[in-house]
């Protein structure tokens, strides 16, 4: 027994007398305390004042067994130390057992500060993610109300300089005729890069609320042919569609949305004499709407990047008319409804984009 | 002849969430030294230092208990004969304002009403500061006495411990 305890750097001590405790030999050198009562041990360990005070009554309930302290450090000599204090019953004695575990204590502690580190750390981007959410939301309310109240006087430039295009005010010269145009053009390009900002700061606000209900989607592609059909006819582009005589669960309005978008700059990039095709297809668990056309494509490498917020047209290599909004916007627009869009390579050469939306929400949108 | 009057023995306890400071705030006390490290805590931690107050020598035993997490609860029972406590709130962390708050009233519960003091550490990241003039004035009005500490810059560090310790005479 006496070679074991240095090596464990434990002292045992135990009652020689009622109320005279000693260490057992070999007393090892940091215990600096050579027998005595509990409370000159106490003086030299204060941990141990407070552990006596439950190891008491536990030795003298006489029930064969063990009470641990917890661990504390303090200095002994110059250096500083971990211990921790066991109080024994057995056979009918009592001792009391302390204990250093230097390596024992900087293994927990070790333990300890891997965990409270992390949980510093979770707090600290916790807290940036919700100053840049909240610095986002500030923006998006910003760009909302600026875009509204941009978007109210120039109501009124796009109708004045219509009433003048149509002469309502008298006739105009040539010349005169030339500026109208060139005012209404500039407005209208301008408002509708408003409204585009407004749509997508209501979408990142979480301000967009959709309208679901069943509605067959070859009505929306014909509305959507309508509107593009001059711009189309204008560079003899042909749109054709195929497959497109299904019913769809979701916003009609935002669905249309969409398509234009899609349609739109499909029929932009599609070269002079040129295809667009959509295609649109049902299974049990998704929708699948296609536009592709035969224009220059975009390279794979590209294709995330042309979903941000003004990634302009010329990733698509033909310089167009565009805000770099309308396929952040329609992106935005599938995820609302809970679907995906992707680029593919069209068969026909060009951009395929495919938005496929699920369609097992007909009863909780 | 004046009469010398024999040092008194006191001993307080360091209490608040993990990460606070209470480590710092001692070893800036006891050593006049900071180190930007974070290194936990584990159970307790325990010092001696003799100061005076008002012509009194006080030997002070410093207990400053592991910090309070999701992992290990505060010991009470540490406090255990314990004269007073500093309390330790982070005041770029307003939970730890919140533990503070908790841990008073467990104390109050097992130990009685103990004289403390609340150091809102940390006050050189003024920037961060996530506790409010209105918390610390409602804390106030109940009693506390609140000093603002930085074991960094060493700012009201022997003042919260003085002060405790006059509290304790």
């Amino acid at each position: 027994m006496d070679w074991i305890l240095p090596i464990l750097d434990l002292a045992v001590i135990e009652p020689v007398t009622p109320g005279l405790w000693k260490p057992s030999p070999p007393v090892p050198d940091w215990l600096g305390w050579a027998g005595g009562d509990l409370q000159s041990l106490g003086n030299e360990f204060p941990m141990l004042e407070t552990f006596l005070l439950d190891a008491m009554p536990f030795w003298d309930r006489g029930q064969r067994g063990r009470l641990r302290s917890a661990i504390w450090k303090q200095k002994v000599g110059p250096a500083e130390a971990a211990f921790r204090a066991d109080a024994i019953f057995g056979d009918g004695k009592r001792a009391l057992l302390l204990q250093r575990i230097d390596e024992e204590a900087e293994e927990m502690r070790r333990a300890y500060q891997g965990a409270r580190d992390l949980a510093l750390t979770t707090r600290k981007f916790d807290k940036q993610r919700a100053q840049a959410e909240l610095i986002g939301r500030r923006k998006d309310d910003f760009l909302a109300s600026m875009s509204h109240e941009l978007r109210t006087p120039l109501n009124s430039v796009v109708g004045f300089a219509t009433l003048l295009e149509q002469q309502r005010g008298g006739e105009l010269t040539g010349k005169q005729q030339s500026f109208v145009s060139n005012i209404l053009t500039a407005s209208r390009h301008l408002l509708a890069l408003i409204n585009e900002v407004l749509d997508l700061a209501r979408i990142d606000a979480g301000r967009l609320d959709l309208c679901f209900e069943t509605f067959k989607f070859g009505d929306c592609v014909a509305e959507v042919l309508a509107i593009l059909g001059p711009q189309a006819a204008g560079r003899h582009v042909a749109i054709d569609a195929a497959g497109v005589d299904i019913e769809i669960f979701a916003d009609r309005l935002r669905w249309k949305q969409i398509l234009l978008n899609l349609v739109g700059n499909a029929v932009k990039f599609a070269p002079e004499q040129g295809s667009v095709l959509v295609e649109a297809s049902s299974g049990d668990a998704v929708y699948e709407v296609a536009v592709s056309d035969d224009g220059p494509g975009i390279p794979p490498q590209k294709r995330e990047a042309i979903f941000d917020r003004f990634s302009i047209a010329s990733v698509h290599g033909a310089p167009q008319e565009s805000h770099g909004l309308g396929l952040a916007i329609t992106k935005r627009l599938v995820e609302a409804h809970g679907g995906l869009i992707r680029i593919e390579t069209a068969s026909m050469g060009g951009a395929r984009f495919v938005v496929t939306v699920p369609c097992a929400d007909r009863k909780s949108p | 002849m004046s009469e010398t009057r024999p040092p008194l023995q006191k001993k307080i306890c360091l209490a608040g969430a993990f990460g606070a400071g209470k480590t710092s705030l001692v070893r800036r006390f006891l050593q006049g030294v900071f180190d930007e490290r974070y290194l936990t805590t584990v159970g307790v931690k325990i010092d001696k230092y003799s100061l005076l107050v008002d012509e009194r020598q006080i030997d002070l035993v410093i207990w400053d208990l592991a910090g309070e997490d999701f992992l290990a609860p505060l010991q009470i029972s540490y406090l255990r004969g314990a004269s007073g406590y500093l309390l330790v709130a982070d005041a770029t962390r307003k939970e730890t304002l919140e533990t503070a708050e908790s841990i008073v009233g467990r104390i109050a519960g097992t130990e009685g009403a103990l004289p403390f003091v609340l150091a809102l550490n940390k006050v050189d990241l003024a920037g961060e500061c996530e506790v409010s003039r209105e918390d610390l004035d409602r804390l106030e009005t109940a009693g506390w006495r609140i000093l603002r500490t930085s074991a960094k810059s060493g700012e009201g560090v022997t003042e919260a411990f003085e002060d405790l310790a006059r509290r304790l005479l």
